[in-house]
């Protein structure tokens, strides 16, 4: 009984394979199927926020894909591809935006705040570097006659409270 | 001067702050269409009413008309119809572009809804044309084309009574007295 309730609880993973939808694209050539899956990734699903075309299951994805692969069918290079779509759908459509004067922050502002980052840390372990051998001047016997003050002084204090908890 | 530079995080902070607060009242999905101010493009497609009779671009071109893209299988275009109904009252010709649905189920909606259309092109599912030349993904949408067949207004979502009143007609009025 309980054998059977596993197999079928593992059925539930056959679910999304057999739900996705099968398309058959009949390429010409391996490099056609290549280039497909290679662009198709590059290119976002109009409809969607954050899915490819290769990915999403949307109607407008399929139409993408179905355009695609009758451009590539046609010769279209991967450049006229894109131009092509683009003219239709806008450079929403393009996950790697084209460098000019509104999207440079876009390119520029994640390498550059990783470099300050790098630099910052690479200035604060210096500095710190400079400070350290102040403070650590005690030697060990020393410090282990501070800690044992205080180790001490812990004890006094907590040690009234802890027996009357304890009786 | 050391001193200034505690500052930085929190002016970083602050500035973070202000732009991803920005970004919250901002529309995602709002973007201009990449058709404004081309040209219509070229197509030629059946009426829904009879596939027999194909209409194309220069059947179109030549007054100012708006383009509404719309199917029985889409929400809001039941919400936006009854102001297609109000615009075509006011004299604008509505053309309609039947989008991914079937011809029954369209028949059935202009018959319960009422028609604003003067005539309506049928791009069912598999059929990329029109609308995928036109950069639809969705519906309802809806294009306004000038005297030479350019597009110079375009709208993705629903046609409010609002819209009609402060932006589609004064447009539509605008580029009719356009020369």
């Amino acid at each position: 009984m309980a054998k059977r309730a596993v197999v079928l609880l593992l059925l539930l993973f056959l679910i999304p394979t057999a739900q996705a939808a099968i398309e058959l694209y009949d390429f010409s050539s391996e490099e056609k199927r290549v280039r497909f899956h290679e662009l198709g990734a590059e290119l976002r699903c109009p409809k969607c926020q954050n899915q490819s075309v290769i990915d999403s299951g949307s109607a407008s994805a399929y139409d993408m894909r179905q355009e695609l692969y009758q451009l590539l069918e046609e010769g279209y290079t991967d450049e006229e591809v894109f131009e092509h779509l683009k003219a239709r759908f806008g450079e929403f459509i393009l996950y790697k935006p084209p460098v000019r004067g509104d999207t440079w922050i876009l390119w520029f502002l994640p390498p550059f705040l990783m470099l300050s980052g790098f630099v910052i840390l690479v200035l604060l372990a210096r500095s710190r570097q400079k400070q350290a051998p102040a403070s650590q001047n005690d030697s060990v016997s020393e410090r282990q006659l501070k800690l044992k003050k205080i180790l001490e002084l812990d004890s006094e204090k907590s040690s009234p409270s802890n027996s009357k908890d304890s009786s | 001067m050391k001193r200034a530079l505690l500052f930085l995080p929190l002016i970083i902070f602050i500035g973070l702050g202000i732009f991803l607060y920005k970004g919250l009242s901002m529309d995602p999905s709002a973007r201009d269409s990449a058709l404004l101010n081309k040209p219509l493009p070229e197509f030629t497609l059946p009426r829904l009413d009879n596939e027999d009779l194909k209409v194309s671009r220069e059947d179109l071109v030549g007054e100012v008309f708006l383009l509404n893209v719309w199917g029985s299988w889409c929400p809001t275009c039941y919400e936006e119809h009854d102001q297609l109904i109000r615009l075509a009252e006011e004299g604008v010709p509505v053309v309609g572009l039947n989008y991914k649905d079937e011809r029954p189920k369209a028949f059935q909606y202009l018959a319960q809804q009422g028609n604003p259309y003067t005539l309506n092109l049928f791009e069912p599912d598999g059929v990329r044309a029109l609308a995928f030349d036109l950069g639809v993904y969705g519906a309802p949408e809806t294009f306004l084309i000038d005297k030479e067949g350019i597009v110079r207004y375009q709208l993705s979502g629903e046609v409010t009574p609002q819209l009609v009143d402060e932006t589609i007609l004064p447009e539509v009025r605008k580029w009719q007295n356009a020369q």
